[in-house]
């Protein structure tokens, strides 16, 4: 019985000790522009397997061009104004479209570019993303996360 | 017992209800009923030494090529700009230009226009041994204080073609999306910061008074007077002195808000000249008041 305590200590504390993957991640850099309306970019996305590091990619791409922007791109700077502003008065907004997967309705194709490699911690993965860039800024001013062009 | 605290919880929630809803409700009227006053923008060609901005775009396709590629990209946000051809168009048919400068034309058409901001477009059409290139520059400016708002410049990439308006097409559209991404942060810029008027005080010729003339029941000198005011009444005490002589101050930028912080309702140079004129009636003076664009006049008699 002693026996089987410490190994379930001992198994908990390696587990502690094993390195803790970040899915949020800024490697997500532009391609090409496919019309006024629309870009191409390659994100980078970690996760347990391959469906998770896929969601990942495609989400990082979104946080990427809501909260920092993409150099190269049509949209160079954020296209939110104050990102703690954001989260927290439009937290149910954001909620609904990362978690509940709203983002995807501003992707018009999502490709695996690369193959899954095994990292510490899990998986990773590099995905071609095509968005719709005017029709999620719309969105947002729709939804009055960011003002419309103007006063 | 038990029924009362239940009774009293359910009191308790209706009126917590009622006053939420009726909070809600108060703030969307307000939100629905002052809609915020738009800059006016029109969008202009570059016109050289001595060409004719009443005949340059007549001439010219891809400058109208330009012209209506930014004017696109303006629609796109869902923003309608001032039309330059339609305004110009009205002037020459009412022989509204009184000089042939060619600088006071341009003047006249953006002054005529009532334009907050207008966006100048230049094209230079290169043609070499390796092929044809285009170069568009694009810059937006305030048409009251000539500040810089924008300013891009792009390039159509060398081809072998003829086909300049297809070039310009396509420099505009390299760097259209940007170009508003800039002016975007600039109007943000003001929205928070408020707009920059000139306040230019002085004397009609009779007045017994200078700057220096003591008013007001503390007897401060006139020029104090006036910067005591502007520092309370500049949006977030944003204002800067150009200069002072016995006869002139002149207030070069001073921020008015957008919105009236009070009442809620849309602010404009005419609001806040006013106000400055009640000021100046207040300790006593005989003030008059000219308004033109973002740019105040206000005269002591």
């Amino acid at each position: 019985m002693k026996y089987y305590v410490y190994l379930v200590v001992a198994i908990l504390g390696l587990h502690g000790c094993s390195p803790k993957m970040h899915t949020e991640s800024g490697e997500v850099n532009f391609l090409s522009k496919e019309s006024q309306a629309v870009f191409l970019v390659k994100s980078m996305g970690y996760g347990k397997n391959r469906v998770e590091a896929v969601a990942n990619a495609e989400k990082n791409a979104f946080r990427v061009l809501l909260f920092r922007g993409l150099p190269g791109s049509d949209v160079p700077l954020p296209l939110v104004e104050n990102e703690a502003h954001t989260r927290s008065v439009h937290a149910t907004y954001l909620r609904h479209f990362f978690a509940g997967n709203r983002y995807r309705s501003f992707l018009m194709s999502s490709k695996e570019s690369s193959k899954l490699t095994k990292i510490p911690g899990g998986k990773r993965i590099a995905v071609d993303l095509k968005i719709n860039h005017h029709s999620l800024r719309r969105d947002l001013e729709e939804n009055q996360v960011i003002r419309k062009f103007g006063y | 017992m038990k029924s009362s605290i239940y009774s009293s919880i359910y009191f308790l929630w209706i009126v917590s209800w009622s006053l939420t809803a009726g909070a809600q409700g108060t703030s969307g009227v307000e939100a629905a009923e002052v809609q915020t006053v738009q800059p006016k923008i029109m969008v202009i060609p570059f016109t050289k030494e001595g060409e004719d901005l009443r005949f340059v775009l007549e001439e010219d396709i891809n400058r109208r090529i330009a012209i209506t590629k930014i004017k696109e990209a303006f629609d796109s946000r869902s923003f309608t700009t001032v039309d330059f051809i339609a305004r110009l168009k009205v002037a020459k048919d009412n022989n509204l230009f009184m000089t042939d400068n060619q600088t006071d034309i341009k003047s006249q058409i953006i002054q005529m226009s009532g334009a907050d901001i207008y966006v100048q477009a230049e094209i230079d059409d290169q043609n070499g041994q390796s092929g044809r290139s285009v170069t568009v520059l694009l810059t937006g400016y305030e048409a009251s204080t000539g500040n810089s708002l924008s300013n891009k410049v792009g390039n159509s990439g060398t081809f072998f073609t003829d086909d300049i308006g297809k070039l310009t097409s396509k420099a505009v559209e390299r760097i259209a999306e940007d170009f508003l991404n800039v002016l975007q942060v600039k109007f943000t810029e003001i929205v928070n910061n408020g707009k920059s008027v000139m306040v230019d005080v002085g004397f009609d010729l009779g007045s017994p008074y200078s700057m220096a003339s003591e008013v007001g029941d503390e007897g401060l000198p006139l020029s104090d007077q006036l910067e005591i005011w502007m520092e309370e009444n500049a949006f977030k005490n944003n204002y800067h002195i150009q200069g002072t002589t016995d006869s002139k101050m002149i207030f070069d930028d001073v921020r008015i808000p957008l919105k009236d912080p009070v009442t809620g309702n849309n602010y404009n140079p005419n609001k806040f000249a006013l106000e400055i004129f009640m000021f100046l009636r207040k300790i006593g003076l005989k003030p008059s008041k000219d308004i033109k664009g973002n740019t105040i006049f206000i005269t002591i008699n």
